[in-house]
């Protein structure tokens, strides 16, 4: 952003922060109904109240829905209009009466506001240049539920909530370790919004937290209400197709990449949480990869390489091999794909794209349509894109496997932004290969491996501990039995390598 | 712990070398060897490493002594200014005209076997354009891509052993010493400047991690490189005997039709082409790159990543040049690039290595 707004907005702060409270309740009061247009604004609630134990007159503000009406009453109002004149004088102080689990004194209109926004309740003094802002906050969310996105079967089943202090408590449930810190920041000019930080102290490396912090901090925006929006503020390359961040909506995953020494960022609205620096195989990682069974999990997991690999190549391979390369098919098969595609009057290019287009409309529309008429979408697309397409000789049958092969590998690819990776990447492929074939290509594959291995995630190589090579505990495409990983991966830099001794007899390293 | 200094390591060096020299087996390379070597050329690797030993380890020990300096530093300090420039410029010559020879070579025969209609610049430019996009990435890109396709690519060599087996004749390896050992250790060491890349290496030493791990790698990556070439002619009479590869242009493509699996797979020749030219691309993306270093520190320029695209410019349009090119390629390669350099790589090491001498016997 240019200079001349930073400045503008130093110059508001400034302004804020001179603004101290006055002596006088009046005063205080009206300049708080001022800030939130009271009485137009109904939002802000505001009560007078007596407080008979130092006969002083007080004001309540806070915000209805943002904080909890019945710990209000319980907790400030009633304490403050009892009668505790039995109580000995040195404890007649405000702190005393009233009952919260926190509360703090605040002398500047600027914290106040905050703290009102929030969710606090706010008590004002007859006399008093102080306010006190008691923690009252209560917003409503659902209940702890399964994750959508990321389904396993074997494995816990709770995902997060849109309720940073649910979140939290997900996480600790998880890591009962006196070293794991929240740390909380704020963003957003206009509207406030809470960001937690999340590490294990001896564990993640400073530096990335600290540029994780920064690049927060940095963010100039008028408001940032979910955390979609904050990873998009602190990835690593907007325009790239590549995701440096990963997403995940799992708390048990949230919790073992902490205890690798990576970072986590939370924001209270929201029910999922940004897990960073990331590497490929974060990406590609499944939690189910680690519950199941030594053999189990690498068997999906190579399930899930190759999918990815059909996902991005198969309807590349097929143009480049019916194209420029037919003599690798054995003759009958080409003399069928010939016969099928003979009264198909477009060159396989456009049948493919067709296709390709056509299931990439039927994805998003899956995701856009209504629920209840959800099915309708099946019906329609078996037969748009199975039957009618190959009977009216626009496609040939045997592009409807191929397009279903890539479609349904493509569904096994886990993670959001990976899978958009891929499918935006296949449609380059097939340009190249329907331009030069194999060359093609292997000239795509060359970029696109050269791209991924100068791309960096918060300092850390997006291919490691692969390429460049890292000590790990190869946790990569295949991995080791969970007994055998006792080190952790070292391009995270964390500042404690090791996880357990190193077992006897057999070693990884 | 923090490796992400843009240095490479070992392992990066190791399938660089691995990829710009290994992959000699499997161009047009046989083509100038088969005839002086007829069915002892497999022998050639061998001769190469025996006779490069020794500036080969020169260099090792110029690099050695001049911590944090690469060749072209090296030669400016010992040979002065003028007679620095002149072999700074003349090493920039062999390493431009290698990659023009070389990638219209490789355009050639895609040209002639896969693509005979689409235009050869074309190819030259998706060829030489790819590379680039590599190359403009830096040495660590190129090091990092290599060590991870490596194993892809020399999983494909081993498929394409293990898929020929049914064909081979071992009859066809006699007679063993060819045209006569000392015929072939002649020849072998006319064509020994074909691992000269030992030389070219030496100007990213500053850009390796330490010495330990440059000699690692490039000791280890020569002596594979020169295991992959062997084993490669080795297949090449096995399958066709040594007659057939003197006439042929590019054996291994010659070699990939015959890649049959059972009924179902009549060949598999595109793939392997595939890894092949995955294999040119990241060659010739070391070329280019090297290129650019050269220049730079030639001319003295810090920041010679902006060269690289002149050179790249540079290479396509003067490789589009010969009209001929089989020809053309053929001799020139055979004749000037190959058979009238050996005596460079080997002498330029070894004359550094005594000058430096010479002088810490007189600064002593």
């Amino acid at each position: 952003m240019s200079p001349f707004f930073k400045f503008n907005k130093e110059n508001n702060k400034n302004e804020l922060n001179k603004k101290v409270l006055f002596n006088n309740l009046e005063k205080n009061a009206r300049y708080l109904k001022t800030t939130f247009c009271y009485p137009r604004n109904k939002g802000l609630i505001f009560r007078e109240i007596y407080v008979k134990s130092i006969n002083k007159k007080a004001n309540i503000f806070f915000i209805d829905g943002m904080a909890n009406d019945k710990n209000i009453i319980d907790h400030i109002i009633y304490p403050l209009s009892e009668d505790i004149s039995t109580l000995k004088e040195e404890a007649k102080n405000i702190k005393n009466i009233i009952k919260a689990k926190d509360i703090k004194e605040l002398d500047c209109f600027h914290e106040i506001i905050d703290d009102i926004l929030i969710g606090n309740t706010i008590v004002l003094i007859e006399g008093h240049s102080v306010g006190f802002s008691v923690d009252t906050s209560k917003f409503e969310h659902r209940q702890v539920e399964k994750p959508i996105r990321e389904n396993v079967i074997k494995g816990p089943q709770e995902g997060f909530v849109e309720s940073s202090q649910i979140n939290l408590s997900l996480l600790r449930k998880r890591l009962r370790n006196e070293k794991l810190i929240t740390e909380r920041l704020t963003i957003g000019e206009r509207s406030k919004s809470v960001v937690e930080i999340i590490y294990i102290d001896d564990l993640a490396n400073s530096d990335i937290v600290n540029e994780v912090k920064d690049r927060i901090n940095e963010i100039q925006a008028d408001t940032i209400h979910t955390i979609d929006i904050l990873e998009q503020h602190i990835e690593e390359r907007p325009y790239s197709l590549v995701p440096t961040v990963l997403y995940t909506e799992r708390p048990d995953r949230v919790a073992a990449f902490l205890m690798e020494g990576h970072v986590a960022v939370l924001m209270d609205s929201s029910s999922d949480c940004l897990v960073l620096p990331v590497t490929f195989w974060s990406l590609f990682h499944t939690g189910e990869d680690m519950y199941q069974r030594w053999a189990y999990g690498n068997f999906i997991r190579i399930i899930r390489m190759i999918s990815l690999f059909i996902a991005l190549l198969t309807p590349s391979i097929y143009i480049a091999v019916s194209t420029f390369h037919s003599e690798m098919l054995p003759t009958d098969l080409l003399l069928a794909i010939t016969a099928t595609r003979e009264r198909v009057p477009f060159p396989v290019i456009i049948e493919v794209m067709i296709m390709e287009s056509a299931f990439e409309l039927l994805r998003e529309a899956g995701i856009r349509i209504p629920t209840p008429i959800g099915p309708t979408i099946g019906i329609v697309g078996a037969l748009i894109l199975g039957q009618a397409a190959v009977e009216a000789n626009i496609v040939s049958p045997i592009l409807v496997i191929i397009v279903a092969l890539t479609g349904l590998a493509s569904f096994a690819i886990p993670n959001n932004s990976l899978n958009f990776m891929i499918r935006i990447s296949r449609f380059m492929f097939l340009i190249l290969s329907s331009m030069l074939g194999a060359f093609g290509i292997m000239a795509g594959i060359a970029i696109t491996v050269s791209y991924l291995v100068s791309v960096k995630s918060f300092g850390v190589p997006f291919l490691a501990p692969l390429a460049p090579y890292y000590p790990s505990s190869k946790d990569t495409i295949f991995r080791l039995p969970v007994w055998m990983q006792w080190i952790r991966p070292a391009h995270v830099k964390p500042k404690n390598n090791i996880r357990k001794k190193k077992p006897r007899g057999r070693s990884n390293q | 712990m923090d490796k992400l200094d843009g240095k490479i390591g070992a392992r990066e060096l190791f399938s660089i070398v691995i990829i710009i020299i290994g992959i000699k087996g499997a161009d047009m390379t046989p083509a100038n060897l088969f005839p002086s070597g007829q069915s002892a050329t497999w022998m050639f690797p061998i001769v190469w490493l025996v006779i490069m030993t020794i500036p080969i380890w020169a260099t090792l020990s110029l690099l050695k002594k001049y911590k944090e300096k690469n060749i072209v530093e090296i030669i400016y300090l010992l040979t002065g200014k003028y007679i620095g420039f002149i072999i700074c410029l003349s090493l920039l010559a062999l390493l431009f005209t290698a990659t023009v020879l070389n990638s219209r070579s490789y355009v050639d025969i895609m040209n002639v076997m896969i693509f005979p209609t689409t235009p050869i610049i074309v190819l030259y430019a998706v060829l030489i354009g790819s590379s680039y996009f590599i190359a403009n990435r830096g040495l660590e890109t190129i090091g990092r891509t290599s060590w991870l396709l490596l194993p892809y690519l020399v999983g494909g060599i081993v498929l394409l052993f293990i898929i020929l087996g049914d064909n081979i004749i071992i009859e066809y390896l006699y007679p063993i010493t060819g045209p006569g050992i000392t015929k072939v250790i002649k020849s072998g060491i006319t064509h020994s400047s074909l691992i000269g890349e030992f030389l070219l290496l030496a100007i990213f030493f500053p850009n390796v991690r330490d010495y330990k791990s440059y000699k690692k790698g490039t000791l280890w990556g020569l002596l594979l490189s020169c295991l992959i070439i062997s084993l490669l002619f080795i297949e090449y009479i096995l399958i066709f005997d040594y007659v057939a590869p003197q006439m042929m242009m590019h054996p291994y493509s010659q070699l990939t039709r015959v890649t049959e699996i059972g009924m179902f797979i009549t060949s598999l020749d595109a793939f392997f082409f595939g890894l092949w030219i995955l294999t040119g691309i990241i060659r010739f993306s070391f070329y280019l790159y090297g290129g650019g270093a050269i220049l730079g520190y030639t001319l003295k320029i810090k920041e010679y990543e902006p060269l690289i695209l002149p050179i790249t410019v540079l290479t396509i349009i003067v490789g589009l040049i010969p009209s001929n090119p089989s020809q053309t390629i053929l001799i020139l390669r055979d004749n000037f690039l190959i058979k009238k350099t050996w005596i460079y790589f080997f002498a330029l090491p070894l004359v550094l290595w005594i000058i430096s001498k010479i002088r810490g016997e007189v600064k002593k």
